[in-house]
């Protein structure tokens, strides 16, 4: 819709109005103020452009209100009134069918269509759609510019040298302001929203039962419209098991390389030292995930095989009489890419590690040295059990970003969906389903589709859990060496 | 104990010291490890991809001069630039054609001129296309075309198809004619390929040995495995009833339980003569049977329906996929007539059950099974059983009749509901049910195809009837009739031993314990001789593939030993060449002294060649384990002698966009798709943090809302950047209905996860600036707004710059949020506007990434490394701008 605004002359003629009369109620306002000035300096409680800006705020603020109401919902409204009286063609299908027409007609209307084969029904209702939509926009556009012209005359009319005019437009800016920081609100609202929205649709169609305790994972809907018994299994654990699996593995490589770095550099190194390593563990960190994922295809991936073969080979040779091979390495697998995921966490651990480390009062180390404790002693039995919850605070963390991580695992774990105790073989992760389910053409009503979202909720749910957690325990130490 | 003197009191107290120290020196040891371990882990990351990327910086091209004939290059003779721009099919050709001209004799066979013309893709002269097409006065004249080669000639090219070894042998050479082709006798000179070639020859014979011994070792496990079976089989004979139970319920457990309820019911119906339980259980499966029908005939009837509007529009709009369309609905309406009849049938079965006798039921059962149901192990080893093998045989050989005798009776009312469905649908669908006709026709082919099965089973049974008759000896009847029952059932395919079977052996002991061991005894040897036919066809194979191991092993080995034989080289053997007068000729046979060759490119002339003037080129990889053949290396080496092939930088990787062949294939549409994403980041990301973060820190007072906004900000920073993806495909893409793949799509969605990471830093640009500033400010009477704006923010500027440029690096790198908003589609031309096709860096790493040509992957590390010097850029401005800028106070 925004396409349509941007796309629409009419609409860019409105908006380029509009702005042409916020800035010239700025200059008008401008000049009266300055003559306010002229007449009676004393009275003028606020500077002239102040009041210019108060003109401009007040022409462009409600036209731009709803300029952008009407680009949100304004082709919506014409449809929903095209579709009130859509022909008896369209009305009588079943409720699936007759969205689809609407559908069809929606895109007709939009120039978008790509389908070759409008039946007379839908092409009517397209056309009452295009025509309900010009309304809409001229309403809009004309509505804009209507409001922008009386905004601003009624900002001008108000002009008075005694016009608190600053102290408005400071409102308005703290308004402003507000608004931004909603954003983030929004922006999690959203999330929340959608996932929630579409989740429910795909619980509709598939248990909530099978989906988070079925042991079977093939997201197939028939590729053939008359193919028969071929919905697909839904069954989320594996895909969680997965998830777990190279998380853990990733964390084996990460926690402890991340907490000795992060215990060096906080009590070892020397400044210059400290200088030269941090950057280059910030380097670690900047890496792309896609480039981590190609470095595990490339390298890692068939290191680990090679090393899998050879383990194999010297078990077969310790194990007489097993037939058939014990580790069976295969090209991707859950081991390659757990190691690289640790290599990517390493920096996060270590940063965490180290800020939680320096936040533990000096008092402590100092008692602890002068009781005759050696450095190490005094690490391991004062500073790490005193920042143990800011540790487990930042593993914690570094864990819910491990299970998140998507492009390490779609490159390098695998798509088997399978439950396994080998590092060796490919296992699939929620992140890896997601990208595979919603890469490609999608529509959004096939369960296929909307499982993504359901794994996507629960991925959103889980990290969520895990911040909250962390970061309710960093305050709760933080406050306490306060 | 306090023997020493020094500071220690003790020697345990010594002790306990160093032990501290030994720990002290040991623990800083672990972290100068994870530190080592972590700088060594980014050393390899930028190592094996820089190394990989390096190739893909050069390319090989093909420089030869072609004249631009009118009629090839603009056929239309219009010279609109268009027309030529999109022609290079046409310059292609010219250049293959001045090919062939410079290799005459390939462009002969058919199959060598393809291999000559595979040196170029054929849309490798569009960058010639588009300048003749500037210039269309060039036309008709000479210019040097500069044309990439192709992908695999350019591997090969930079070593990366094949380790190469080239030689100029010390001796004299002297060609000779041999048969088609030509000898080449020097002494000794051969002595350096011929290594090679051994060496290889060594590497197979260990190939083969080991898969000898691997072959010898499964056999050994197969034996193992026939033994084993050999003894349970054996074991048999004396075991008790609940071993027998418990094997026989064993093989049962596999298959679907419905059906196996089903023979399991037929079992016990057959031996009690009462089916009460089996027609309920018919009944249950039947019933769910017609109801899955029914719902998929509705299904297929809609959609039918839908097709016939489809094609009705499509008539009337001429377009050319009504037949398309009719032929769907056809198909459509066909499978939905089916499913119905199908459904019906059930019905009548399962309504007709109760009135039948018992050996009817099991018959329809056995309709539903898709197996007769019947023990026909009976018949196999029914001595034990004392009935006989002949009685037994013959009423199996009923119950298989009747099976068979349901089978086509169903088949023949099958056909007959058909005919009234089509009856029935005559009048309103005509097409329909002339479809239905040739259905029935093939259901009466399924009616025949059952008939012949009975016919042999009455066969069978008029055979075991006369061996009855006859009353002769009567072990040879048993034999005979055992003998029969293996014949009858090899011909229709019976499980012996399977699971249906088991069920129903099992079903039969429930009803009657009397013959139940015997019975369930004879199953388990039925499925135990199943068991080891398995293994002996697998014991077959394994000797085969033994054998034919061992026999190469022998060849390879034979060859070996003659140190100075003269090996055949196949495709599977280095490839030896030999350059000599201006010719190449490709070995085929070869000894230290003499090689017997074919000829790729004819050499000038014959007879005796100094030492030093001729060479050979050994290629360590076989033909057949490369793209490139020796006759395609025979010639690019032939023009890169000539200076016709060179190496050039690889300018094409920033300028093309993506295409199908990698030496074509650049960055240009992707480095402006994440220029567009990066500018939308920018614009909408940038102002509302900033502004976000002036009003939390500045403005907004401590409340519930205000704390609420703080933990969702840094939650939204911990949000996996994936659902960021799906919010933008939810909301952007479904809600608003923006175009997929576009980059105002793909810049909102980074904006939303550029956002928390802005704020957070310009929170902490604006709090590092003293109060005293802000209370200067107010204190000459500014409002609290001019002291933010005109004070406070200028002050904080470096930092919010900092912040919002190490927060679009990040966002320049994301690649799973894009995936999801369809941006991963095949872009050839840099996106124009926001709303165009694009694509972004990162994910055109992860596309190429995924492409199988070996030629890929070196073009993949490339664009890598271009990501990241953007990457390095960014951040290096970053810290460039803090030292700069940044105050301390």
């Amino acid at each position: 819709m925004f396409e349509q605004v941007a796309h629409s002359r009419l609409a860019l003629a409105a908006l380029a109005a509009v702005l042409v009369l916020a800035s010239a109620a700025f200059f008008l306002g401008r000049r009266r103020a300055l003559a306010f000035v002229q007449a009676e300096p004393r009275a003028v409680h606020s500077r002239p452009r102040y009041h210019g800006f108060l003109a401009a705020i007040w022409t462009l603020a409600p036209s731009l209100i709803v300029l952008l109401v009407y680009a949100v919902v304004g082709d919506n409204l014409a449809d929903t009134a095209a579709i009130q009286s859509a022909p008896a063609e369209i009305t009588a299908l079943p409720p699936l069918e007759a969205s689809l027409q609407v559908e069809a007609a929606r895109s007709l209307a939009s120039g978008t269509n790509i389908a070759d084969d409008a039946s007379p029904a839908v092409e009517s209702l397209a056309a009452s759609m295009s025509a309900n939509r010009g309304v809409a926009k001229m309403i809009g556009v004309g509505l804009a510019v209507v409001l922008a012209l009386g905004g601003g005359v009624f900002a001008l009319a108000r002009q008075s040298a005694a016009l608190r005019a600053r102290n408005k437009v400071e409102a308005a800016i703290e308004i402003i302001l507000l608004a931004c920081s909603g954003v983030a609100i929004a922006t999690t609202a959203g999330i929340i929203l959608s996932l929630i929205f579409e989740t429910l649709r795909f619980f509709d169609e598939v248990s909530p039962l099978e989906f988070f305790f079925g042991l079977k994972w093939s997201a197939q809907t028939s590729i053939r419209p008359d193919q028969i018994g071929a919905s697909g299994a839904f069954g989320a654990v594996p895909l969680i098991f997965g998830s777990v699996m190279i998380t853990f593995i990733a964390m084996l490589v990460a926690g402890p390389v991340g907490l000795f770095s992060a215990i060096y550099l906080s009590e070892y190194a020397s400044p210059g030292a400290r200088r030269i390593i941090k950057p280059v563990l910030e380097v670690l960190a900047g890496v792309p995930t896609v480039v981590y994922g190609f470095f595990a295809l490339l390298t890692v991936a068939p290191a680990v095989r090679a090393f899998g073969n050879w383990l194999n080979g010297v078990l077969m040779a310790l194990l007489p009489g097993v037939d058939g091979p014990i580790i069976d390495a295969q090209p991707t697998s859950a081991l390659a890419a757990g190691l690289v995921m640790g290599i990517m966490i390493i920096p996060f651990v270590s940063s965490l590690a180290d800020d939680v480390i320096n936040a533990a009062p000096q008092s402590l180390r100092d008692g602890a040295l002068a009781l005759g404790a050696t450095k190490s002693e005094t690490v391991k039995q004062v500073v790490l059990p005193a920042a143990l919850p800011g540790v487990v605070a930042a593993l914690l963390l570094a864990v819910s970003r491990a299970v998140g991580e998507t492009m390490i695992v779609v490159m390098a774990a695998g798509q088997r969906a399978q439950i396994t105790l080998n590092p060796f073989e490919d296992v699939t992760t929620i992140t890896v389903q997601i990208v595979d389910l919603l890469t490609g053409d999608t529509e959004f009503d096939s369960p296929k589709t909307l499982s993504a979202f359901a794994l996507g909720f629960s991925l959103f749910v889980l990290t969520l859990i895990f911040n909250i957690i962390a970061q309710r325990v960093v305050k709760a130490y933080r406050e306490r060496y306060e | 104990m306090n023997s020493s003197g020094g500071i220690q009191a003790s020697e345990a107290a010594a002790r306990r010291l160093r032990r501290r120290y030994r720990e002290e020196r040991r623990f800083r040891a672990y972290g100068v490890g994870a530190i080592l371990i972590a700088v060594l882990a980014l050393a390899a990351l930028l190592v094996s991809v820089g190394a990989e990327a390096f190739s893909a910086f050069t390319r090989y091209e093909l420089r030869i001069p072609v004249t631009l004939e009118a009629a090839v290059v603009d056929p239309t003779g219009a010279r609109d630039p268009q027309t030529i721009s999109s022609n290079s099919a046409g310059f292609t050709q010219l250049v293959r054609g001045e090919l062939d001209s410079r290799f005459p004799d390939a462009a002969a066979d058919r199959n060598l001129k393809r291999q000559l013309a595979r040196l170029i893709s054929s849309l490798a002269t569009k960058k010639l296309a588009h300048e003749i097409a500037r210039h269309p006065d060039r036309i008709g004249g000479e210019v040097v075309a500069h044309v990439p080669v192709s992908d695999t000639v350019d591997l090969y090219l930079k070593g990366l198809v094949s380790k190469e070894q080239l030689a100029r042998p010390a001796a004299a050479a002297r060609l000779s004619l041999a048969g088609e082709g030509l000898a080449v006798d020097a002494a000794g000179g051969f002595a350096g390929p011929y290594k090679a070639v051994t060496a290889a020859l060594s590497a197979e014979l260990a190939v083969r040995t080991a898969a000898v011994d691997a072959s010898t070792e499964a056999m050994n496990g197969v034996g193992a495995r026939i033994r084993e079976t050999e003894t349970r089989r054996n074991d048999l004979a004396s075991a008790d009833m609940s071993v027998l139970r418990a094997g026989v319920e064993a093989i049962a457990a596999e298959g679907d339980p419905d059906m196996l309820a089903i023979a399991r019911a037929a079992g016990l119906a057959a031996q009690t003569g009462r089916g009460d339980d089996l027609v309920a259980r018919l009944s249950a499966e039947l019933d769910r049977l017609a109801t899955v029908a029914e719902r998929e005939s509705g299904d297929l009837e809609t959609k039918a329906e839908r097709y016939v509007q489809k094609h009705e529009e499509a008539v009337k709009a001429g377009a050319p996929n009504a037949q398309t369309r009719q032929i769907q609905a056809r198909t459509a309406y066909l499978a939905a007539d089916r499913r119905a009849v199908d459904a019906q049938r059930y019905r009548e079965i399962a309504a007709s059950l109760p009135q039948q006798p018992v050996d009817r039921q099991i018959a329809l059962a056995s309709l539903v099974t898709g197996a007769a149901l019947k023990p026909l192990a009976d018949v196999l080893v029914a001595p034990d059983a004392g009935l006989g093998r002949l009685p037994a045989a013959l009423a199996v050989n009923a119950v298989e009749q009747a099976a068979a005798r349901a089978q086509v009776e169903d088949a023949a009312r099958r056909a007959e509901l058909i005919a009234q469905r089509a009856d029935r649908l005559r009048p309103a669908f005509p097409d329909r049910a002339e479809a239905l006709k040739e259905a029935e026709d093939r259901m009466a082919s399924t009616e025949a195809r059952a008939d012949r099965n009975l016919q042999l089973l009455v066969d069978a049974g008029e055979r075991l009837s006369a061996l009855a008759a006859a009353d002769a000896n009567a072990a040879d009847a048993d034999a005979s009739a055992g003998a029969l029952g293996e014949e009858v059932a090899g011909q229709l395919g019976l499980d012996l031993g399977g699971p249906l079977a088991a069920a129903y052996t099992l079903g039969q002991s429930d009803g009657d314990e009397a013959d139940a061991d015997a019975r369930l005894r004879a199953l388990l040897v039925a499925h135990a001789d199943l068991d080891l036919t398995y293994a002996a066809r697998d014991m077959e194979r394994l000797t085969r593939k033994r054998d034919i191991d061992g026999r190469d092993m022998m060849r390879l080995q034979a060859i070996l030993d003659y140190p100075q034989a003269p090996i055949e080289l196949g495709e599977y053997l280095p490839s030896v060449l030999i350059e000599v007068n201006g010719g190449v000729l490709k070995v085929d046979r070869l000894s230290p002294d003499r090689a017997e060759t074919s000829v790729l490119i004819p050499v000038a002339s014959r007879g005796e060649v100094a030492s030093g003037q001729w060479r050979t080129r050994v290629l360590e990889t076989a033909e057949a384990d490369r793209l490139v053949t020796d006759r395609q290396v025979a010639w690019v080496n032939t023009l890169a002698a000539e200076g016709d092939i060179k190496r050039v930088l690889n300018t094409s990787l920033i300028t093309h966009s993506d295409s199908t062949y990698p030496e074509l294939a650049g960055l240009a549409a992707a480095l402006t798709g994440s220029a567009w994403i990066m500018l939308v980041t920018l614009v909408v990301s940038l102002p509302i943090g900033v502004m976000a973060a002036i009003y939390l820190e500045e403005f907004a007072p401590r409340n519930r809302l205000t704390d609420f906004i703080e933990v969702n900000i840094n939650n939204l920073a911990a949000v996996p950047s994936i659902v960021f993806g799906l919010l933008g495909a939810a909301v952007f893409i479904n809600f608003f209905g923006l175009p997929r793949s576009a980059p105002v799509v793909g810049g909102l969605v980074l904006s939303l996860l550029t956002l928390p990471t802005i704020i957070i830093a310009t929170r902490a640009a604006i709090g590092a600036v003293p109060p005293s500033i802000r209370e200067g400010a107010l204190a000459v009477g500014a409002s609290r707004a001019q002291a933010v704006f005109h004070h406070v923010l200028p002050l904080a500027a470096p930092g919010i710059l900092t912040g919002a440029i190490i927060g679009l690096a990040r966002a320049l790198g994301e690649t799973a949020p894009l995936l999801l908003i369809g941006m991963v589609a095949f872009v050839a031309e840099p996106p124009g506007d926001l709303f165009d096709s694009a694509t972004a860096l990162p994910v055109l790493v992860y596309k190429w990434s995924s492409s199988a040509e070996r030629a890929w992957q070196p073009m993949t590390s490339a664009a890598i490394i271009v990501l990241l010097l953007f990457m390095f850029a960014m951040n290096a401005l970053a810290v460039y701008l803090r030292r700069k800028l940044e105050r301390r106070w």
